[in-house]
């Protein structure tokens, strides 16, 4: 081999296969440029060596565990998002109990009614039912008015009599 | 570290237990400095470094998988995160030179020179490309495997020695050159 091909395998000798070392091996005994070239070439690499085994020690050790736990913890909530969170929360409960209110109305069992009490909620179908029919007519109600013929028990008990 | 002990800090970690986190970031801490400091050839920077490759490993921790050591995945990020804050602070160009000369005229006479060596030589090799500084640190400084540079740096091993080639061959000249106007500025 020629010196310009045996100059890169000297840069890498470290790393070279042992066909490719015994190369260059052959060649430098051979020629003093490209000796000298390895020459300075170890010696850098020498330099380079001794750094290893330098400790660059981390100064303030805990400060820097403390500075790292830091950064990876979630950020505190704002006074803001908190108050976000309760609304969301109460608004939620709200549309639980409405459901739970409406799921009893709508699957009460028949046999269930129970007299109601003034006052009282009325919570399932066949209670406000029975409450209709133990209740007198009013002499002021006029199914014809929209307004009451949706809201006046005796048109509504009216209604669902004509259904029948 | 065992590496049982560090499989179940890293499941742990993994799982958002932030106590079994800094175990491992104690036990790992110096190390990670040390090669950040190799990387930039500044203590600061160095630091930062470190800090911001802790943070990137508790974010990235689920994507870990054993196959490689936690050291060699450390290496990794470690090293892309070198050079993204060389990249953003403008330190890697060529008035760090002037930097290292201050440096030594600063410190001659003291009796650290080793340590004051591995400090030239880091901050001369800022100024190589991304490429050849990741071979010619982990290689050359670090001392590791060509098979273990190819797994961290993702080169491969015609790569490597083409890098390695470029890398040797500029550090040298770097170097000489360095010392060179060094004795030019002391005389």
């Amino acid at each position: 081999m020629n010196c310009e091909k045996i100059r890169p395998l000297i840069e890498l000798y470290d790393i070279l296969g042992e066909s490719e070392r015994d190369s260059v091996d052959r060649h430098v005994q051979s020629c003093t440029a490209c000796k000298a070239v390895m020459q300075s070439a170890h010696a850098f690499r020498s330099q380079v060596i001794s750094t290893r085994s330098v400790s660059v020690s981390l100064p303030h050790a805990a400060q820097f565990t403390g500075d790292v736990m830091a950064s990876i913890q979630p950020a505190p909530r704002s006074g803001f998002s908190f108050w976000f969170a309760i609304r969301w929360s109460a608004t939620v409960a709200s549309m639980v109990l409405i459901g739970l209110l409406a799921f009893e109305w709508m699957d009460a069992p028949a046999a269930q009614i129970h007299t109601p009490v003034a006052g009282g909620i009325v919570l399932s179908r066949t209670t406000f039912a029975a409450s209709l029919q133990q209740r007198t007519p009013h002499t002021m109600t006029d199914c014809a008015d929209p307004l009451q013929r949706r809201l006046d028990p005796v048109c509504i008990r009216q209604h669902f009599h004509n259904l029948k | 570290m065992p590496p049982d002990r560090e499989s179940e800090l890293i499941r742990r970690a993994v799982a958002g237990d932030t106590r079994a986190f800094r175990e491992l970031v104690e036990t790992h801490q110096q190390f990670a400095y040390a090669v950040a400091f190799r990387f930039t050839g500044h203590r600061d920077d160095a630091k930062d470094v470190a800090q911001e490759a802790f943070v990137k490993l508790w974010k990235n921790l689920n994507r870990y998988r054993d196959t490689v050591k936690l050291s060699t995945w450390l290496y990794t990020i470690i090293m892309n995160q070198a050079f993204d804050h060389l990249k953003s602070s403008h330190r890697r160009a060529s008035n760090r030179m002037e930097e290292v000369q201050d440096k030594t005229i600063l410190s001659d006479g003291v009796e650290h020179e080793r340590l004051e060596l591995l400090e030239t030589i880091s901050r001369l090799s800022t100024t190589l490309t991304p490429k050849q500084q990741s071979v010619f640190v982990l290689r050359d400084m670090e001392g590791l495997e060509p098979d273990e540079v190819s797994v961290i740096t993702g080169q491969d091993a015609t790569q490597i020695k083409s890098n390695l080639y470029y890398a040797r061959q500029a550090m040298r000249e770097k170097l000489e050159r360095h010392y060179q106007e060094a004795k030019t500025i002391r005389t």
